[in-house]
């Protein structure tokens, strides 16, 4: 399972009411930021206002929510994103039962696309190939952002079910979040009019074992993008935990999620929350598709998310290429990022499936050559990566197309952190991150539990402290109290302790009554009060865990 | 995605990828053979394909989806793509899904899945020829008997192949069976892999039977079979085959093996235009004719005689109008005989449907351990193009490269030296251009035959060869199909067509009958390095490396650039590929 962290031991230390509310803010806000009265409003009648606002105050003393003060005052709370991945099993800990292999079929609606890690370096070989220049509005010609297109599988929806725009500065969704996870990732910069590869950099990422690059950008994926929404948060947190290359059925999984997703503002979608991150998931090359023998579709994960899948797999060594005398090289799936590079720079991508094949052809090697490549050098790359001399075939081939093409060698477009970095510019993100809270006040200090209820010094200490009959007027006063507070009151009945959380205050024919709720039995039932239904009564502070 | 240590990388396109040279290859290639076909085998990383009709010629031999799936995953390096066993599944599920058989009353009747033939009925090229069946069952549909040869034809197109139980016509009846002692007084007896590839031809318990091809390397004895079914079946038999030399060659075997005489055996070919009991006729006089617009005048021989079997020699080179006119003769029994099912033209389903599924398959490999045929050495040596040919070469035009390249003058130097090399034994070079043949038998003050000799000349030519009075003989490409040389023992390829499988099969073939003493054979191919030779050699040689043979290339060095004589031993002047 894709747990992060053992999580049990910090649900001991919360109050029942603060993992309530816990769980209630992550259901409905995910990692957005919420207020406290949007929080009181979708919250239980169970529970009173004031027993909110005291878990509030726990969550944030267990450093599991943060608040954050907007420049007109207002009071915004957040659930950070990885305490909301870390917290999802310990509040939603049902998970669905896996399907047996046997019972698997394929389907033939499903198209494999490579992993994401593969889409990008595809796409970013093509922006060095095709350029990289920028035009006057200061994007990527389209004939770039059209190449670049064809190399990136996710699908227009995703936008929609993310809440992305459908198009960001001028380019299609799908590059627009390439560039915005390409700058997060920092390997391009803007270099006057054009941009470029940040050299170390996207070194650095390609260094990456396949399986540690694929699982960083899953974890991208899901701390950035998939909190966008709350419902595609809580899809992906519980997808996530799914165990990697088990099948579970898509059905098992809506079932899960429903469970907590009565209410959902957005009745209309077409597709639940899971099913669009599933499908998102396999677009980027993560998931795949099938079905059962029944008809059921079912998915599983080709990566897992976190170091201990891959210490699992057990593969974090590159494997070779195979270079054939007909001039193809042959990569296998867990061939270095590096190598795939230097490939994409060299040779024709000619079948992207579980072996990556290229070609090794003339204009290919002329355009390396173009790029300030030597055929020395390409021979030398292809004999490393392979681990055995070239071919003859091949380096009599390579040597010809190499002195065939142009000898001057243009230079390529990266950049080192060394002469021109004066010159460079980060790139900006291009989509900006709901969740994040950075620009606003952090709220650092905890107020007292005191604090919360204004006046509390006012009432006498009795009111709060022991059960006593009033007079109506003053229930009246003890009521009006609690409304004001939120708090719930107690209230005997022939010698029976009731808890009641007052709603409203209802005036009428010279008298008043009170509806809300009377707690029973984990249960609320709604009632109308009048003052002489109880005998003694008294208000119920809330205390801090 | 995790790895294990094995020499398969199976691709979701059904691709095969098998590395040679991991321990496994060898028994993952013998499992492969069974249900893919090799496409490319260059270096270390061959590739396989599993098609369709691979998949349904291996459902034929009894092998199911769960046996295909089970040998893949056994040798796969990474778990089977999805795709690729969904795809295995639905095709084999779809072997046996429609039956044609003959009803009662004798007509043409499709038996299939009632949704499958309703889908099947609605489109359109299968509109006009299936027919609702008279009780209106939906899980048949009525057929004319003429259309069942395209009916297959279309279905198999589809991806549903039929099983076809409709029956033989019995054909004119003739006596004829096996001698125990041939004419030529050799002793005659059928082998035991000849007796059951007839079996398996005949099926006498199955109505499938009765159609089909039978996969046999050259040396296996594909004519002996030919000759056992038709004596099995006792009928008028039409024998088509690939050129005139071989329909002398099936006459010699027919008078000498059968009790048929040669007035029952009828040749047409040629000038001679005899319709007999067993008439040989050539696939290139069935389809002559003056002008383009023109019928097929000697199509009429199908109809001539009541044929109950029709042999298809060399099914291979079958060419379309024949493919067209075997359609209409689906009632008749047809034996396919080759040594490969690939075809240059890629209408391997055409013989899949219209002749029949692969029904008997005999690798190599096994004929050679059982002392059936040579234990042949494979050899590409590499030769260097001489300095001012390789200026020409490079500035010359795609065709004239190849032509350059296989004419390479220092190819004549190596020919010499191995048949010194193997000097005593009957050898031939094969050759594809007639001017380099010419200097080569001038060179060697051999021989030289050609299409253009008279056939008498010829015929005379093969006995002096027989006889051990000429040891070497250089031959044309007249040499590729049926010459029979039962004595040559080296084969020496100087040049060939653009990468033709059947053509390096074809030419191995001349030196795999067994031998007298050590029954071993060579073969070599000579190909000028580091031109587009290399890249035709190795898709020659793909048949061979799928039947388990192995090439060892080698460097031709001897002194070409300073235009010296080869004056060094053999063994010294090539060296194993890559070696410094």
């Amino acid at each position: 399972m894709q747990n992060d962290h053992s999580s049990s031991s910090p649900m001991e230390s919360l109050s029942a009411r603060a993992t309530h509310a816990l769980a209630v803010a992550m259901r409905r806000f995910g990692s957005l930021p919420f207020q406290e009265e949007q929080l009181l409003r979708v919250g239980q009648p169970a529970y009173s206002g004031a027993e909110y606002r005291v878990a509030l105050l726990e969550l944030r003393k267990a450093e599991l929510l943060i608040a954050v003060r907007r420049g007109w005052g207002e009071k915004l709370y957040c659930v950070p994103p990885e305490v909301y991945f870390r917290w999802h099993p310990v509040l939603f800990p049902k998970m669905p039962e896996p399907v047996e292999q046997a019972d698997i079929m394929y389907m033939d609606e499903h198209t494999p696309c490579p992993p994401l890690g593969l889409q990008l370096l595809h796409a970013a070989a093509e922006l060095v190939k095709t350029g990289m220049k920028l035009t006057t509005k200061g994007i990527l010609t389209k004939r770039t952002i059209e190449k670049c297109s064809q190399h990136l599988f996710l699908g227009n929806e995703a936008a929609a079910f993310l809440s992305f725009p459908p198009e960001m500065d001028g380019y299609p969704f799908k590059v627009a979040v390439m560039l915005d996870m390409a700058a997060r990732l920092n390997i391009f910069v803007k270099h006057e009019k054009k941009l470029a590869l940040h050299e170390e950099a996207f070194a650095g990422w390609m260094e990456l074992p396949v399986r540690e690059r694929e699982a960083g950008l899953i974890r991208m994926w899901r701390d950035l993008y998939a909190v966008r929404t709350s419902y595609s948060a809580d899809a992906a947190a519980l997808v996530s935990r799914l165990e990697p290359f088990k099948w579970y059925r898509l059905d098992d999984l809506d079932h899960v999620l429903e469970t907590r997703m009565h209410g959902v503002p957005d009745g209309s979608r077409q597709e639940t929350p899971v099913r669009a991150w599933c499908r998102l998931m396999m677009q980027l090359g993560w998931m795949e598709e099938a079905a059962t023998h029944h008809g059921e579709r079912a998915c599983r994960w080709l990566y897992g998310s976190t170091a201990m899948e891959q210490a699992e797999a057990g593969h974090t060594i590159s494997e070779p290429i195979r270079v054939t005398p007909d001039c193809e090289v042959f990569v296998p799936p867990l061939a270095s990022t590096a190598v795939r590079w230097q490939l994409e720079m060299m040779a024709e991508r000619v079948q992207s499936d579980v072996m990556t094949i290229y070609r090794l052809n003339a204009k290919s090697i002329a355009a390396a050559c173009e790029r300030g490549s030597q055929y020395e050098e390409l021979a030398a790359f292809l004999e490393y990566a392979s681990g055995e001399p070239l071919p003859d075939t091949v380096q009599f081939a390579m040597e010809g197309w190499a002195q065939a093409g142009p000898a001057a060698a243009a230079l390529p477009e990266s950049i080192s952190s060394g002469a021109e970095s004066g010159h460079q510019l980060a790139l900006d993100p291009l989509f900006t991150d709901p969740t994040k809270t950075d620009h606003l006040d952090r709220l650092m200090e905890l107020p007292t539990v005191e604090s919360l209820f204004q006046g509390l010094d006012e009432v006498p200490l009795v009111w709060r402290s022991q059960m006593r009959a009033y007079h109506k007027s003053t229930r009246r006063e003890l009521m009006e109290r609690a409304l004001n507070w939120r708090v719930p009151v107690n209230l005997s009945v022939m010698g029976t302790i009731i808890p009641f959380v007052p709603d409203e205050l209802v005036d009428g024919m010279g008298d008043w009554a009170v509806s809300g709720r009377l707690l029973k039995n984990c249960g609320a039932e709604p009632v109308k009060l009048k003052p002489d239904m109880w005998d003694e009564m008294m208000l119920v502070i809330p205390k801090l865990h | 995605m995790i790895r294990e240590d094995h020499p398969l990388i199976v691709q979701a396109d059904s691709t095969v990828l098998l590395d040679d040279r991991h321990i496994e290859a060898e028994a993952a290639r013998e499992q492969l053979a069974q249900f893919a076909d090799l496409t490319k085998r260059p270096g270390h990383l061959h590739t396989y394909r599993i098609t369709p009709l691979s998949l349904w010629n291996a459902a034929v031999s009894g092998l199911s989806a769960n046996d295909i799936i089970d040998s893949l995953a056994r040798y796969s390096s990474y778990e089977l793509p999805l795709k690729v066993t969904g795809r295995i599944r639905t095709m084999m599920e779809r072997y046996g899904k429609l039956r044609l058989e003959r009803s009662e009353d004798g007509s043409l009747m499709l038996y299939g899945e009632a949704e499958l033939l309703e889908q099947l009925s609605d489109q359109p090229e299968l509109k006009a020829m299936l027919l609702p069946s008279p009780n209106h069952e939906p899980d048949a549909r009525l057929a004319k008997p003429e259309d069942r040869g395209m009916l297959k034809q279309e279905l198999t197109r589809m991806g549903y192949p039929v099983i076809d139980l409709a029956g033989y016509r019995a054909g004119e009846a003739l006596q004829v069976r096996l001698r125990e002692q041939a004419i030529s007084e050799q002793p005659f007896q059928l082998r035991d892999y000849q007796k059951r590839a007839v079996d398996m031809f005949y099926c006498e318990d199955r109505m499938d039977g009765g159609s089909g091809v039978l996969v046999l390397p050259c040396g296996a004895g594909k004519t002996v079979i030919g000759i056992a079914t038709l004596a099995r079946l006792g009928c008028d038999t039409l024998i088509l085959t690939s050129n005139v030399t071989s329909v002398k060659q099936w006459k010699r075997e027919l008078m000498d093996k059968t009790t048929l005489t040669e007035s029952f055996i009828g040749e047409y070919a040629g000038n001679s235009k005899q319709v007999r009991p067993v008439t040989i006729a050539t696939y290139q006089i069935l389809t002559n004719r003056r002008h383009k617009d023109d019928e097929y005048a000697h199509m009429k021989l199908f109809s001539e005689r009541n044929w109950g079997l029709i042999i298809y020699d060399e099914v291979h080179l079958l060419p379309a109008p024949v493919f067209r006119m075997t359609a209409e003769l689906q009632a008749t029994r047809r034996l396919g005989l080759t040594a490969t099912l690939v075809r240059e033209d890629g209408r391997e389903a055409d013989v899949f449907s219209l002749i029949g599924p692969k029904r008997f398959d005999l690798p190599w490999k096994t004929l050679e351990a059982r002392h059936w045929i040579a234990t042949v050495e494979c050899t590409e040596i590499r030769i260097p193009l001489h300095k001012t040919d390789r200026d020409k070469y490079a500035g010359a035009a795609a065709a004239a490269k190849s032509r350059i390249a296989s004419e390479n003058t220092a190819k004549i130097d190596a020919v010499k030296t191995l048949l010194e090399k193997h000097q005593g034994k009957p050898a031939l070079v094969i050759g594809q251009y007639l001017q380099q043949l010419h200097k080569i038998a001038q060179r060697l003050q051999a021989p030289l035959m050609t299409g253009e000799m008279p056939h008498q000349e010829r015929e005379r030519l093969y006995a002096s060869f027989k006889a051990g009075e000429i040891p070497v003989l250089v031959v044309s490409k007249v040499a590729n199909f049926a010459v029979d040389l039962p004595d040559a023992a080296v084969a020496i390829q100087v040049s060939g067509s653009f990468g033709s499988r059947q053509e390096e099969a074809q030419r191995i073939g001349r030196i795999l009958r067994p031998k007298k003493d050590d029954n071993s054979a060579w073969f070599y191919t000579l190909v000028t390095e580091g031109t587009k030779e290399t890249e035709y050699a190795r898709r020659r040689q793909l048949f061979l490396l799928e039947q388990g043979y192995r090439y060892k290339v080698m460097n031709w060095r001897p002194g070409i650039d300073r235009g010296d004589e080869a004056e060094l031993p053999l063994n010294e002047l090539y060296k194993e590929a890559g070696s410094p």
